[in-house]
């Protein structure tokens, strides 16, 4: 067990080596790439860019730079914005992240929640008129683009309609941690996660309903049928966990990408400033510290929950305990 | 016709599919009895609808377009068009099955232990340490090593055989009347199929149930069987005591499958292979479907399916007893 | 030097990793040692996991060995790889159990058989095109098969297109990984027979590897029977099968079911258990834990192959027979 973890760690920690050069190398290394002139801004004399590139260590060779980085990075913390000049930027990463965190954890439970639910009732009734409202129904969740359903949410609950009964407990727009007050957390994030949820509900809900028409050709299923199960009993005892471990490898890979900042759209247009948001603004100023922090915290998630699907996958199907 | 005593009466069961080209009959007028304790054995290679006439007494076929027509007697239960709630009383509980492949038929998910304990309390109003007990008398009936540790096991952690008991275990949770055994040892090695048949054997005397089971080995079926039907295309083709068909087989098929099947003892010989292949179900001659490939053809088995002849000895052929003498003793040197 | 394969000490062992318990060297093939003569029939039996099938690939030279050296036609083909191994390819092929997965779905049966003439440059289109068909013809098949597709035949029919792919470039030697298992019996006579006419006719060398034990009976000339990565026993199959001198090969035929009511009830050795795990072998004689007369020495000491007067070879420390006056082999 305590060989795997180590054998895990190593390779998480290769894997963010990895990312951080090749990050680094993009934005400092490739031609044309020049670091400093973007620093001094534009139109700068050539004495302002040579002291912006002492300044900041940009004359001294590449791996030594990527050292410095690495260390105002990681260890002392103080690797500061190219932007706005002395602002540090692991203390942003660390302000935004329990936000997107809440926004997308949130999102997920409700996610698997109900495409578990749509996805048993579409495999129990196959064929039927229910699977196929069901199935479309999930197709115009998947069709949906987020920011189109994010602002149409907006335009509903902020505006047209927050003063009817129905919405008038809806918040102004924006984040509200959870130690401060948990319903309002609750209330500024309930129709973010359901807006982000939407499009996983009806991806999810197909993959598992294709899962489980498949596990329910098993063998096994047609034991449980012989024992005397009734159909529900072997849909959701004997079918159902098999047919999860598509869905386990899915969710590692959303729940990692959105994490790290792929809940962008539904951080902007709700106005919740978590990683998503910052790596935009980032982005936008091509702030390369910013960039280098986000991107290696998404890594680090995305890692994570690799490592996570794993333990899932543990948890679900006994043959894996034994195989990893 | 049909036995007083049987346990299980068929009659006339057919088998059908609906297909885009038409209805597929896979089954065909298949009528057998089985008396209490008997293991009555069904032979017959892949497509004779062997397996399809055992999912079927338990209405296990699990294809939207089957049509099973025909009469299922167990007890004083019709089987043939019964609710659902009525075979789910039945699956499991009075009938129980034993499948081909245990790695298959068990779920992977489950211990053994919590999959035989499901089908306990399924049938049966006992409490959970009550259940638990009887799960480990199972396991221990059927020979499965030291049950207290072997319960909590999966079943890929077991070994082909050992799969094999606890399926069998499972099956027996109910004491079911009747048991139906799908090519039971078919994926499992020989010497792991000897254990297995023996334990069938002691089985229907320890638990008192009889046993249909399904094998495409007549070495098989000449073990454990008392009784064997041989299938041939959706059809019975010849049924008798085991004894009586091995000594005097009277369909040319049977023939041909003792005479396909090497043997290991006595000279070496070549084998009597039957020419040619079975005929697809939706392509069967008129006649006799083994007419095609038949040594002993003649005009009048293109016309009609031959009936079964009644009797203790029942054969669907239309040779005469006296020529079927002189037949059997031209196969027996081919 | 008259045989033409001679296996000495075969050996292939795999590394498994076994999740949170580390690495472990499974022993698939132990140290076995066989000849073929030139048209001579070797039987190879023994249950699954025995690693009969990793013996026969490891003789084929699909899989790399471990250790020991096989020696084919005079050539020591251990170490051989890649181009090298191409000319002894023509002379050892092999027809495998599934004859639905071993024959490429989107070739025709035609192209399928033609190919290992193309592939070693055998002859122009038209002499190819004669012998794709006259192959056809010597393995029970019409000509209309040649522009069909695999799908489109049955499972007998597709084993006969792979032997006719294996016939093509005339070898001295096939290796049949179970050829006839997943058939049905009155399809599986007919391959029995098809086989044995192939090697009485062409004086084809068979290495042929089954759990029937009746099917290796009716096409082997001599049978090694296989426990655990070794041969326990190999001899003529009239001797082995007749009258097996190690316990394992008795039982094993003993539990072979027979299609006689008036024969099942007779004296049997009936073995208990599975066999073990490759991964972790008994010590001593593998086969000691499940064996009625194992002592003291079978646990201990690992029994090397002697000859029995009779010419057959066993690996036990008591064999049954008692017969007398063996020899170190």
């Amino acid at each position: 067990m305590l060989s795997a973890i180590i054998r895990r760690l190593i390779h998480m920690i290769a894997v963010l080596f990895g990312i951080s050069v090749l990050v680094f190398l993009i934005f400092f290394a490739t031609p044309g790439a020049n670091p400093a002139a973007r620093i001094a801004g534009r139109n700068a004399s050539p004495q302002t860019i040579a002291r912006v590139e002492r300044q900041f260590g940009l004359n001294k060779p590449l791996p030594v730079q990527y050292g410095l980085m690495m260390k105002k990075l990681f260890i002392t913390q103080n690797l500061t914005s190219f932007v706005n000049l002395g602002e540090k930027v692991v203390p942003q990463v660390f302000r935004a992240a329990p936000i997107t965190l809440s926004l997308v954890t949130g999102a997920a439970v409700i996610w698997i929640g109900f495409s578990v639910v749509i996805g048993l009732l579409a495999a129990a009734f196959r064929d039927t008129v229910i699977d196929r409202l069901l199935m479309i129904l999930s197709l115009i969740g998947i069709s949906m683009p987020v920011f189109w359903v994010a602002t149409m949410a907006n335009l509903i609950t902020q505006g047209r309609f927050h003063h009817t009964w129905l919405f008038s407990w809806v918040p102004p727009l924006g984040y509200v941690p959870f130690s401060t007050s948990p319903l309002g957390w609750f209330k500024a994030l309930i129709i973010p996660w359901f807006t982000l949820a939407i499009l996983y509900i009806g991806l999810y809900a197909r993959v598992l309903r294709a899962a489980l028409i498949e596990t329910m050709q098993e063998d096994y299923i047609r034991t449980a049928r012989a024992k005397g199960l009734s159909e529900r009993q072997v849909l959701i005892h004997h079918a159902l966990r098999s047919a999860m471990i598509g869905i386990v490898t899915l969710f590692g890979l959303d729940f990692g990408a959105l994490v790290g900042g792929g809940a962008l759209l539904t951080e902007v247009v709700f106005g919740l400033q978590g990683i998503g948001y910052l790596t935009y603004q980032a982005l936008e100023t091509l702030d390369l510290p910013m960039i280098l922090a986000t991107v290696i915290y998404a890594s680090v998630f995305v890692v994570m929950s690799n490592a996570l699907v794993d333990i899932l996958y543990a948890v679900i199907d006994p043959r894996a305990r034994q195989a990893r | 016709m049909s036995d007083p005593q049987a346990l299980l009466s068929v009659r006339d069961l057919s088998v059908s599919f609906r297909t885009r080209g038409g209805v597929i009959r896979a089954v065909d007028s298949v009528s057998f009895d089985v008396l209490p304790q008997q293991i009555f054995g069904i032979v017959g290679e892949s497509g004779s609808g062997k397996s399809l006439t055992i999912l079927s007494i338990l209405n296990l076929i699990g294809d939207p377009n089957v049509i099973i027509a025909g009469s299922i007697r167990f007890g004083d239960q019709e089987l043939v068009g019964a609710p659902a709630s009525v075979m789910r009383g039945v699956r499991g509980n009075k009938i129980a099955m034993i499948f081909q492949d245990p790695m298959t038929a068990l779920t992977p998910v489950h211990t053994i232990g919590a999959q035989i304990i499901e089908q306990i309390r399924q049938h049966r109003p006992v409490s959970a340490s009550v259940a638990h007990q009887r799960m480990l008398d199972l396991l221990d009936a059927v020979g499965i090593p030291d049950p207290r540790q072997t319960f909590r096991r999966y079943p890929h952690e077991l070994s082909g055989g050992q799969r094999q008991r606890a399926v069998i275990a499972m099956a027996l949770s109910c004491d079911p009347a009747l048991l139906l055994a799908d090519e039971p040892t078919t994926a499992l090695d020989v010497t792991v199929q000897a254990q297995i048949l023996d334990l069938i054997r002691a089985l229907r005397v320890k638990f008192g149930s009889s046993i249909i089971l399904i094998t495409h080995n007549l070495g098989v079926v000449a073990e454990v069987a008392d009784r064997v039907a041989v299938m041939y295309s959706g059809r019975i083709i010849e049924q008798a005591n085991t004894a009586d068909l091995f000594a005097d087989p009277l369909h040319p098929y049977s023939w041909g499958l003792l005479g396909s099947m090497p043997v290991l003892d006595g000279p070496r010989q070549r084998l009597a292979a039957i020419p040619g292949l079975p005929p697809a179900l939706d392509n069967r001659p008129p006649g006799c479907a083994f007419a095609p490939r038949c040594r002993f053809v003649r005009a009048g088995c293109e016309i009609a399916p031959p009936p079964l002849r009644a009797g203790p000895h029942n054969v669907a052929c239309i040779i005469d007893d006296h020529e079927r003498a002189s037949l059997r003793s031209e196969r027996l040197t081919p | 030097m008259s045989n033409l394969l001679e296996v000495r000490d075969l050996t292939k062992h795999y590394t498994s990793r076994h999740g949170f318990a580390g690495k472990r060297v499974v022993r698939a093939v132990n140290g076995v040692s066989l000849d073929i003569a030139p048209g001579e029939a070797l039987g190879l039996v023994g249950e699954s996991g025995c690693g009969k099938s990793t013996l026969g690939r490891c003789i084929a030279r699909l899989y790399t060995v471990t250790g020991g050296s096989v020696t084919f036609d005079g050539v020591d083909i251990t170490r051989l790889g890649g181009r090298a191994l191409r000319p002894i390819r023509a002379g050892l092929q092999m027809i495998f159990q599934d004859p639905y997965a071993s024959l490429n779905p989107r070739r025709r049966v035609g192209e399928i058989i033609a190919e290992p003439l193309h592939v070693h440059h055998r002859g122009n289109q038209a002499s190819m095109t004669a012998r794709v068909a006259s192959l056809l013809s010597d393995v029970g098949l019409g000509p209309d098969a040649l522009s069909r597709f695999p799908h489109e035949f049955s499972g007998g029919q597709r084993q006969r297109i792979g032997i006719a792919r294996a016939l093509a470039l005339d070898p001295k030697l096939i290796i049949a990984d179970e050829p006839v298992s997943a058939l049905d019996v009155s399809v599986q006579a007919q391959i029995v027979n098809l086989l044995a006419d192939l090697q009485r006719d062409r004086g084809l060398a068979y290495l042929f590897i089954a759990h029937d034990l009746g099917v290796v009976r009716q096409i082997a000339d001599r049978v090694a029977v296989m426990y655990l990565g070794g041969i326990v026993e190999i001899g003529p199959v009239a001797s082995v099968f007749g009258n097996p001198a190690h316990p394992y090969t008795r039982a094993l035929l003993d539990a072979v079911p027979v299609a006689d009511p008036a024969l099942t009830h007779r004296d049997r050795i009936r073995l208990a258990g599975d066999p073990p795990n490759p991964a972790n072998p008994p010590s001593g004689c593998a086969f000691h834990p499940r064996c009625a007369a194992a002592s003291d020495i079978c646990r201990a000491v690992k029994p090397v192959r002697r000859v029995l007067d009779d010419g057959r070879e066993v690996a036990c420390h008591h064999p049954l027979a008692a017969q007398v006056d063996t020899q170190q082999a």
